[in-house]
């Protein structure tokens, strides 16, 4: 399955941060209560929907 | 605020807070900044130290203590248990007063402290940092400083901009989630650890008391183990099934990074230290200690350095050999009992938890156990011998 996006919902999200230290591709960005994905960044390798404790970051084909 | 300050601490946990105070005593001008509203919330962290260790770095304010612990229990995952005594007491701390006294004493030292108010870029000068870049209440501000030191948490971005590779493979972070929860029935000076594939894969469940009835209960899987059942549902298993009528007084996620050190924490005019320069206990996972040990250490470096007029890095760099020397070794050591302990099978940690209960339980000190779980990697025992010894 090819990934077009990866999204990361604000309003299930804890902003624990663990997605922002697994991305290689420095395509996260976390201030205070704000989560966004760096969508010009992201190589879609998912490191962060594996890592997510809460499983809140989706694959969007 | 000022336009320019020696040295800028962006994050006040207690390795932003231990680095200010540090430098501050140590003649540097000093601003603090922490991105959340409040200093020491939310509390991302089962709130465990060793007794030594803190008071080698504090004086303990009674107040910031929940519990105090004089034991210790592992579960395999049959439910063997095995007790132990160490010589050392361990407490359970109240985070949030915590981390608020440690910015306070950075403050009585002479730092600036900004809450939210958080880092969005460096500045550079002459191709080297020379300060931050700032959002604080809607403005935006750019900060000069001679050092910009990253105590900005797991997810630090201070180094990368800096260009030092601080990426943590998602197999060697610890996926972890953690509730406080009351009305539960615990053994409350007793922390617990229980292993094995079902109950957190890679990793650890623990059970910190905070109170008579009340404790921290949370688990950490490895990340390369987290892709389809994830940490919040191994807890909520847990949890439903080993204290059906628990209050659930909060609930956090979190990552704790559980790999091999940086190569670098340093580089022209940056520092990092605490859970951006992944200084965590890559077998315990134990961080505040670590954080306030690097910071100690890199405040005052940090604060020579500007005072010598010389920020390279090679100057900085005094600060990773003597982290090495302080705790870098342990955690390297720690790095590699991690990668062989969490391998075993639960029909392994059986066995283990078996031959642990032939040990006199006054004999069950933290050394003995690893050579009981490791008895099949004597060079690792050699390697433990070594660090304990010493």
């Amino acid at each position: 399955m090819s990934v077009r996006e990866v999204q990361i919902p604000n309003e299930k999200c804890d902003f624990c941060g663990t997605c922002v230290a697994v991305c290689p591709a420095d395509a996260i960005e976390l201030e205070e209560k704000v989560i966004r994905v760096l969508d010009d960044r992201c190589t879609r390798c998912c490191a962060c929907v594996h890592v997510c404790p809460l499983g809140v970051p989706r694959e969007v084909p | 605020m000022k336009e320019r300050y020696d040295i800028i601490v962006a994050g006040a946990g207690p390795a932003g807070s231990w680095t200010a105070k540090y430098a501050a005593e140590n003649g540097a001008s000093v601003l603090l900044l922490e991105k959340d509203g409040e200093i020491g919330v939310p509390v991302r962290c089962a709130e465990g130290v060793a007794e030594k260790s803190l008071k080698d770095l504090v004086d303990v304010n009674p107040r910031w203590i929940a519990r105090t612990i004089t034991g210790g229990r592992l579960v395999a995952p049959d439910g063997t248990a095995v007790e132990s005594y160490p010589d050392e007491r361990g407490y359970v701390l109240h985070r949030k007063l915590f981390d608020a006294d440690l910015a306070a004493m950075a403050a009585e030292a002479g730092a600036e402290i900004r809450t939210k108010a958080y880092v969005f870029g460096l500045l550079f000068e002459n191709g080297r940092v020379g300060g931050v870049q700032l959002r604080h209440l809607g403005h935006t501000y750019a900060i000069r400083a001679s050092i910009v030191i990253g105590a900005d948490g797991v997810e630090s971005r201070v180094g990368r901009w800096a260009g030092l590779e601080t990426c943590t493979p998602h197999r060697e972070m610890e996926s972890c989630v953690q509730m406080t929860l009351a009305n539960i029935s615990i053994d409350p000076d007793v922390v617990e650890f229980r292993f094995g594939h079902h109950v957190a894969p890679g990793g650890y469940l623990w059970i910190f008391p905070k109170g008579p009835k009340s404790a921290n209960v949370g688990l950490g899987i490895s990340g390369d183990k987290a892709s389809r059942k994830k940490a919040l549902y191994y807890l909520r298993e847990f949890v439903e099934r080993t204290f059906p009528h628990a209050g659930i007084l909060s609930m956090v996620a979190g990552g704790v990074p559980a790999g091999q050190g940086l190569k670098s924490l340093t580089a022209d005019g940056i520092m990092l230290v605490g859970d951006a320069a992944r200084q965590t206990n890559p077998l315990t996972g134990g961080g505040i200690i670590n954080a306030m040990i690097a910071g100690r250490i890199a405040g005052r470096v940090a604060a020579r350095a500007v005072e010598a007029g010389d920020v390279s890095a090679a100057r900085l760099s005094a600060y990773d050999k003597d982290w090495i020397k302080a705790e870098g070794k342990i955690n390297d050591l720690s790095y590699k009992i991690k990668r062989v302990v969490y391998r075993f099978s639960d029909h392994e940690l059986n066995e283990i938890a078996r031959l642990l209960l032939k040990i006199p339980p006054k004999k069950r000190s933290a050394f003995n156990i690893f050579k009981t779980a490791l008895f099949r990697h004597p060079k690792l025992v050699l390697d433990a011998a070594r660090v304990f010894v010493s």
